[in-house]
């Protein structure tokens, strides 16, 4: 997570330092250097313009001075004396005529001016005299061979406009050298007699471009002019062009240059290239008079000697105050940071746990600022913590003691619990192995039971865990003992009783539960476990001796113990009973007719018959041979006769199995409070009975 | 982004501290446009205002002048040389920093009262007759010499020397024939006859009468306006043509041509000269930013001396404010001086000493589309020159004085 600004706390606050304190330092000086670049520019161009201006005032002057001149020469009257001689003797003679004295005040007046030469010229256009005499003496300036050079220009504007003119300045043929003409018309009596001219050498207008003052060691002053092929070439040697030849020199005609911009008729100022293609400042006009442009220009890099120089020294300058900052911060720096550092350190050890080699910081305690108070305080925290620490090892060296012995006291205690836990287990695989046990939750659902209740039930424990209680339950069950059980101990009370069983092949068991709640560690009550005693061969024993063997409907001596269960009842409750005695009909013929077997079969099928028809509270025994009696609670005799009545017809539709036919006899007696011995009861049903029998049989009679 | 945003106060420290340098006032530069929107002059001034709007227009299209819209003040002249005078007080006042406009150098001599005392500049794009010269006034125009020597040699070299001079009654053609009468004294100029119509009069008969009596080599043509259309009429009527006798206008243009063919049709014009500084068809077949400018603003216009002067004119002053460090009348009137421009390959280049523009000087020809054929152009640029040399300059006021006072005291006759 850590970028490249995110640094360390001393590069930090470097790093922000440096920029707040440069960045302003950095940008006024930019600004400043650019505003002096700017200035240094605009005065150099201002300064160039200035000289360009001096100098093109200069050429004018210098112009209308030799005009002056040749006007003065065309107005002195000698001269035009001569200008008419000359004139005649041409028109006499059809060639010019020298004159000695002429040219003698000519070539002084040459001289002083330092004029090339001086010509005289009729409105013809015929040159009628010079003082050189070259081959342009005698030709005609309209139409003879020299008719298309300056001199012929400057002849047709002054006789045109009658006043001076200048030509520009060109190579001139007859001299055999560049060369301008300064013309000026000359009069006689208010006539024009023709034109005078004055021919320009090429040294006289170089002096006005000798002075170079002002322009620095690599300015100059030049002048340009267009030829005829639209080239630009130089008027003036130039500086820079070594040993060149005036007037062969072709400058090259980027319009950007400001011998173009110059030459092209514009005047302006500013940055550009010269010749050479270096950086300049210039400064250009034009000379409409001459056809001239004229430039003045400096190098870039002189101009801007003082500003590279000032930049110079200020780079050395901001270096070193950069220098000085760097310095000073990494001192402020270092005065902030070691305390820091050092409490950094210390920390560190401290969260390491080492408090053992914990020395105060003395570096930065003493100075009076946060940090100082800070290490201030650390000190006394570490001093706290050194004392906290010794009392807490005391503490812990009691404590360890105290452990110690503890622990001692525990592995005795540990002993004897694993001899104990040893001797539980064993009970407890007693009590698993041989006591039916079983827990559930609230819900009746199995959480627990021991081997013996898998053994008995026939189910692995993973078949039970999880599974509802009353999975094992029988159906001969009556619900009313279920009910009166989950009453109990759903109120917490302890139920015990004998219930029969659901084995997993189906056969079933009896046992004798007893079931109590259980609870938590904080007495909440959690589920139920049952602890059960197999009363099954129990169970078989007392049902044999209450139970015919053929019919497995009850014995004589069940019917008995039940008569005097019931008549107790009615005696103490007031509750009264009734009961039927049934004999079969013709019962010694069936054994008679068709053997012992096929009678003890219709016995079982007719015991059955009782027993099916009959409610569940009654009792149905066998009472002797072909004799059945039945006890039926809390039942009149009027409902005795009637259910006797049903069982009659039963026994009366019944197909038994070879007899098929067979009737009953029935009588039926009840309990009074008045005649309430069993012999009795039984004998009014035995009467009844042989009533019925006496009326023809399959009947039931009632006492 | 706490550190970015301590990078973009930094940057933003900077980029103010630029501004804070800049010059971020930006005020227009006001110019005065002077001319008749009504009345008379109207058909000359108007084409000649559009130009200058649509120079100046082009100008601020680019970003105006260092960053400065040139904004113009309008002011309408109706004519009158005594409005123009008013106008010319009304803008300077309103902060004009030099002038444009007038055309007959009556109300040119009114504003010059003015411009003189406020010291004030006005760029004056008309030929005009010479014999003045005032530091409060650029010449962008032809002056005399510049118009009538080359025209003069040109005759006496095609033609020969007997010239018939007619004009109308005011003050150029009497100033222009002046001098041309001190010109013929001095050379075999021979003037046959000199003759004035009053401005507007178009009656002209017994002209072509006495022509084809005296014979003149050539005429020379200073009436202006629409009395030329009596003149060419008359001549037509006549049956005077260009071979026979050629006329030589010195204010005959384009769109003068226009309006006199439209009247009597270009036939009676056709192989007649004038004497500018600048013909229409110069603008043909040429592509730079004049051409470009004129095609995009004053398309089916024929530009006319004048138009191309006045453009050269807005030329040197957009010119001479970009060199100059200071936008103000006072540097406006020292640096306009040896100021040049360069519009399609010809220099205009301001005298240094009498205000007045050097420039290229053309005859040519009436054509058949009522343009002119250029037939002769000065070799280099020629000089003015308001004060001719061959006399002296008071020679020169003396003789306009009495052409003033010819016209009871006013420019214009009565």
């Amino acid at each position: 997570m850590s970028r490249w600004y995110e640094l360390h706390i001393k590069n930090e606050i470097l790093f922000w330092f440096l920029i707040v304190s440069i960045a302003p330092i950095i940008t006024l000086f930019s600004v400043n250097y650019f505003l002096q670049q700017n200035q240094f520019k605009e005065q150099t161009q201002e300064h160039l313009e200035l000289i360009l201006n001096e100098k093109i005032s200069k050429i004018e002057n210098s112009i209308e001075s030799f005009e002056q001149e040749v006007k003065l020469i065309a107005t002195i009257p000698s001269v035009a004396q001569s200008f008419k001689i000359s004139q005649e003797n041409f028109v006499k003679r059809s060639t010019p005529a020298p004159n000695k004295n002429l040219d003698t005040m000519l070539e002084s007046f040459l001289n002083k001016n330092r004029f090339y030469d001086i010509f005289f010229i009729n409105l013809n256009g015929d040159i009628i005299y010079s003082l050189k005499k070259e081959s342009d003496l005698g030709t005609n300036l309209k139409n003879g061979m020299y008719k298309d050079s300056n001199l012929a220009w400057v002849f047709k504007n002054a006789k045109m406009f009658l006043e001076t003119q200048i030509s520009k300045f060109e190579f001139y043929l007859p001299s055999n050298t560049h060369a301008a003409f300064i013309a000026h018309p000359i009069y006689q009596d208010d006539q024009i007699l023709g034109i005078v001219a004055v021919q320009l050498s090429q040294e006289k207008l170089f002096e006005i471009f000798s002075d170079q003052q002002g322009l620095g060691n690599s300015g100059e002053l030049f002048a340009v002019y267009k030829n005829e092929q639209n080239k630009i070439l130089s008027v003036t040697p130039l500086k820079h062009i070594h040993n060149s030849v005036v007037n062969e020199y072709q400058f090259p005609n980027h319009e950007y240059l400001s011998s173009t911009k110059a030459i092209s008729g514009m005047q302006g100022k500013g940055p550009t290239k010269d010749y050479r293609g270096i950086e300049v400042i210039a400064a250009w006009n034009y000379i409409p008079a001459l056809g001239w442009g004229v430039v003045a220009k400096i190098d870039s890099d002189e101009v801007l000697k003082p500003i590279s120089d000032l930049e110079f020294y200020s780079i050395i300058v901001i270096f070193f105050v950069i220098l000085a900052i760097v310095v000073a911060i990494m001192m402020a720096t270092k005065h902030i940071v070691t305390p820091i550092d050092e409490l950094t350190q210390k920390v560190k050890r401290f969260s390491n746990g080492n408090l053992e080699n914990i020395k105060s910081i003395d570096s930065c305690s003493l100075v009076d600022n946060e940090i100082g108070t800070l290490a201030r305080n650390f000190n006394e925290m570490a001093l706290n913590l050194k004392s906290s620490q010794e009392t807490i090892k005391k503490y812990a060296n009691e404590l360890e003691d105290k452990v110690k012995l503890r622990t001692k006291e525990l592995e005795d205690a540990k002993d004897e619990l694993s001899i104990t836990n040893a001797s539980m287990k064993r009970y407890l695989g007693i009590i698993d192995k041989y006591v039916i046990t079983s827990s559930t939750d609230l819900s009746g659902t199995i959480t627990e039971v021991s081997s013996a209740f898998c053994k008995i039930t026939g189910y692995s424990k993973e078949e039970l865990i999880g599974k509802k209680h009353n999975m094992i339950r029988h159906p001969n069950m009556p619900s009313g003992i279920y009910e009166q059980m989950w009453e109990t101990i759903k109120n917490g009370q302890i139920w015990s009783g004998e219930i029969q069983n659901l084995k997993k092949d189906g056969s079933s068991y009896w046992v004798y539960s007893t079931i109590s709640p259980t609870y938590d560690s904080l007495e909440k009550k959690i589920g139920y476990t049952s602890v059960r005693q197999d009363i099954t061969y129990q169970k078989l024993v007392e049902e044999l001796s209450i139970k015919d063997r053929l019919t497995g409907l009850y014995n004589r001596l069940k019917l008995e113990s039940v008569f005097e269960y019931e008549i107790d009842r009615a005696k103490r409750y007031g509750e009264f009973f009734s009961i039927l005695i049934v004999d079969i009909d013709h019962f010694k013929s069936v054994n008679d007719n068709y053997g012992h077997d096929v009678g003890d079969d219709t016995l079982i099928d007719f015991a059955r018959i009782l027993k099916q028809n009959s409610r569940s509270t009654d009792i149905v025994g066998r009472w002797g041979g072909e004799e059945f009696l039945l006890i039926l609670p809390q039942t009149d005799l009027s409902s005795a006769e009637k259910l006797a009545q049903k069982l009659r017809l039963k026994v009366e539709e019944f197909n038994f199995k070879v007899v098929e036919h067979c009737t009953a006899s029935f009588g039926v007696s009840t309990y009074t409070n008045e005649d309430n011995s069993f012999e009795s009861i039984v004998k009014r049903a035995d009467n009844a009975l042989y009533e019925a029998k006496r009326n023809g049989r399959n009947q039931v009679c009632v006492e | 982004m706490k550190f970015w945003g301590v990078v973009i106060a930094i940057i933003g420290f900077i980029v103010l501290s630029m501004f804070a340098f800049m010059n971020i006032k930006q005020e227009s530069i006001k110019v005065g446009l002077l001319y008749s929107q009504t009345g008379t002059m109207a058909t000359n001034e108007i084409p000649v205002a559009k130009m200058f709007q649509s120079a100046v227009n082009e100008i601020n299209k680019n970003g105006g002048i260092k960053n400065k819209k040139i904004q113009i003040l309008e002011f309408d002249g109706k004519s009158d040389p005594n409005e123009f005078k008013k106008g010319a007080q009304q803008l300077i006042d309103e902060g004009a920093m030099a002038l444009f406009g007038c055309w007959t150098s009556a109300s040119r001599k009114m504003v010059k009262e003015v411009v003189e005392k406020e010291s004030n500049l006005l760029f004056y794009p008309v030929q005009y007759e010479g014999l003045e010269q005032s530091p409060n006034i650029v010449y962008l125009g032809l002056s005399a010499n510049q118009q009538i020597n080359p025209t003069l040699s040109f005759i006496q070299e095609h033609f020969g020397n007997d010239v018939y001079l007619i004009g109308s009654d005011y003050i150029y053609p009497k100033t222009a024939n002046f001098y041309i009468k001190e010109l013929a004294k001095l050379t075999d100029l021979n003037i046959v006859q000199e003759r004035y119509f009053k401005l507007g009069d178009m009656n002209f008969e017994g002209i072509a009468q006495e022509i084809k009596q005296l014979k003149p080599k050539a005429i020379i043509n200073t009436i202006n306006g629409d009395s030329n259309i009596a003149f060419f009429e008359e001549l037509k009527k006549h049956g005077i043509t260009s071979s026979d006798f050629p006329v030589f206008s010195l204010s005959l243009d384009e769109s003068s041509l226009q309006t006199i063919s439209q009247k009597i049709g270009i036939e009676p014009l056709i192989g007649h000269y004038a004497t500018w500084g600048y013909f229409n068809i110069m603008n043909q077949n040429k592509s730079n930013d004049f051409t470009r400018l004129i095609e995009n603003n004053l398309q089916d216009q024929k530009i006319t001396d004048a138009m191309f002067s006045i453009y050269v004119g807005v030329e040197l002053f957009k010119q001479v404010l970009l060199k100059s460090d200071e936008i103000s009348t006072a540097v406006l009137q020292k640096n306009i001086q040896r100021a040049s421009v360069n519009v399609s390959q010809n220099i205009y280049y301001v005298d240094g000493k009498n205000n007045h523009t050097h420039k290229k000087v053309l005859i040519g020809k009436i054509t058949q589309n009522a343009d002119f054929n250029i037939i002769w152009e000065s070799q280099n640029i020629v000089a003015p020159r308001p004060y001719p040399e061959f006399k002296s300059r008071e020679f020169w006021e003396d003789g306009l004085m009495k052409i003033y006072e010819d016209f009871g005291n006013s420019w214009e006759a009565k």
